[in-house]
């Protein structure tokens, strides 16, 4: 899976939903938008191996 | 996934209800939202003069879109009001968006400036006060913001507040032991023709659910943090509201909702107080006691 986190780049084995890659980050999922294979997706998407995943973080304060 | 009403791919989920959601549904489910939070509270009158405090942000910018829409169906005048507080990598990019989206809906902008109207930007504020920017921001950006709409003979001022603010500023209150800052949210204790109505049509809308509508509809919006936002007790609530919320799906509903029932019970219980409006000696705006926070800061920063 490649995933794209603050326009970083990184492959990664992962397997499960888009919520338990959050948890597994440790990212809090009210404050991100996903995107899979350049789409908007509920993190309720199983992910696979050859998906593209990007986390945007959209809630930041200020 | 499915969309939950129609089958096609969903966009996004919505853990308070336990359903997904396409984009065709998503949409019409937040603006319908929108609507019905205008009609709840009253916030907009036939021939208002309505002023959007336009941060260019991705609240302020998706309330401007709304309500640009909802003339359509009930007449009143809308204008757009930048505060440029002066802070550098970062306000310039969101008013660039603020200047963009007011043009493409052809709606007038005037913007204010710390330095020109407080003689200081926020960036040099901090450099001399190295303290809490934030009180400073929200003290000085709320006066301008009142001062610019009473400028443009406004009879309302929207800003982008949404259900994650309110549930963040019920906390923060009851933490700071701050109740009558609780009752007078959203509708002031005393009426006066020098304080303009604040109006928060997005109050019952999430903050992640902005940042996905102005997604799919195309809304330019900037992903990028205020860079003093770290400093703020706000931001110590946002994280454990969101961590609390992924636990207990509903929670910042909830906050809210209890939050305007009490609001009712408070504002019946005070109803034979006198409260008393005193005016600032220095700038004759209106102030709970004395000179205003506006004035005694300005004096702090000499």
């Amino acid at each position: 899976m490649l995933l794209i986190l603050d326009d970083k780049k990184k492959k990664m084995d992962f397997k499960g939903t888009a919520s338990q890659l959050l948890k597994k980050l440790k990212i809090r999922r009210e404050e991100v938008v996903i995107k899979i294979n350049d789409k908007l997706a509920p993190e309720t998407t199983e992910v696979n191996g050859k998906d593209k995943v990007e986390i945007i973080k959209v809630v930041f304060g200020g | 996934m499915e969309c939950f009403e129609c089958g096609k791919d969903a966009v996004i989920y919505l853990p308070y209800t336990n359903k997904n959601l396409c984009k065709k549904h998503f949409v019409k489910m937040f603006e319908k939202r929108f609507r019905k939070t205008v009609r709840e509270f009253n916030f907009i009158k036939k021939n208002d003069i309505v002023v959007v405090g336009l941060s260019g942000g991705k609240d302020s910018t998706v309330l401007l879109h709304l309500l640009a829409s909802l003339r359509k169906d009930l007449p009143f005048k809308l204008k757009a009001l930048t505060i440029d507080e002066g802070i550098k990598n970062y306000r310039p990019k969101t008013m660039k968006v603020a200047k963009k989206e007011a043009k493409k809906l052809n709606v007038p902008l005037t913007i204010l400036s710390f330095k020109k109207e407080a003689g200081k930007t926020l960036d040099e504020i901090f450099k001399k006060k190295k303290e809490l920017p934030c009180s400073y921001c929200g003290v000085i950006r709320r006066y301008l913001l009142n001062k610019g709409s009473k400028k443009l003979k406004a009879t309302k001022l929207a800003i982008g507040h949404n259900l994650d603010d309110v549930a963040q500023t019920v906390l923060m209150n009851v933490m700071r032991n701050e109740p009558l800052r609780l009752v007078r949210y959203n509708e002031p204790l005393i009426q006066d023709k020098k304080f303009i109505p604040r109006i928060r049509p997005l109050m019952r809308t999430p903050e992640k659910e902005i940042a996905v509508y102005a997604m799919l509809k195309g809304i330019d919006i900037t992903h990028i943090p205020c860079p003093y936002a770290e400093f703020a007790f706000r931001q110590d609530i946002r994280r454990v509201l969101n961590e609390l919320e992924e636990k207990y799906p509903g929670n910042k509903f909830r906050i809210a909702n209890s939050f305007i029932s009490m609001q009712k019970w408070m504002k019946e219980g005070l109803k034979n107080e006198k409260f008393e409006l005193d005016y600032c000696p220095q700038c004759k705006e209106p102030s709970s006691e004395g000179k205003c926070m506006y004035c005694s800061m300005m004096e702090k920063l000499g």
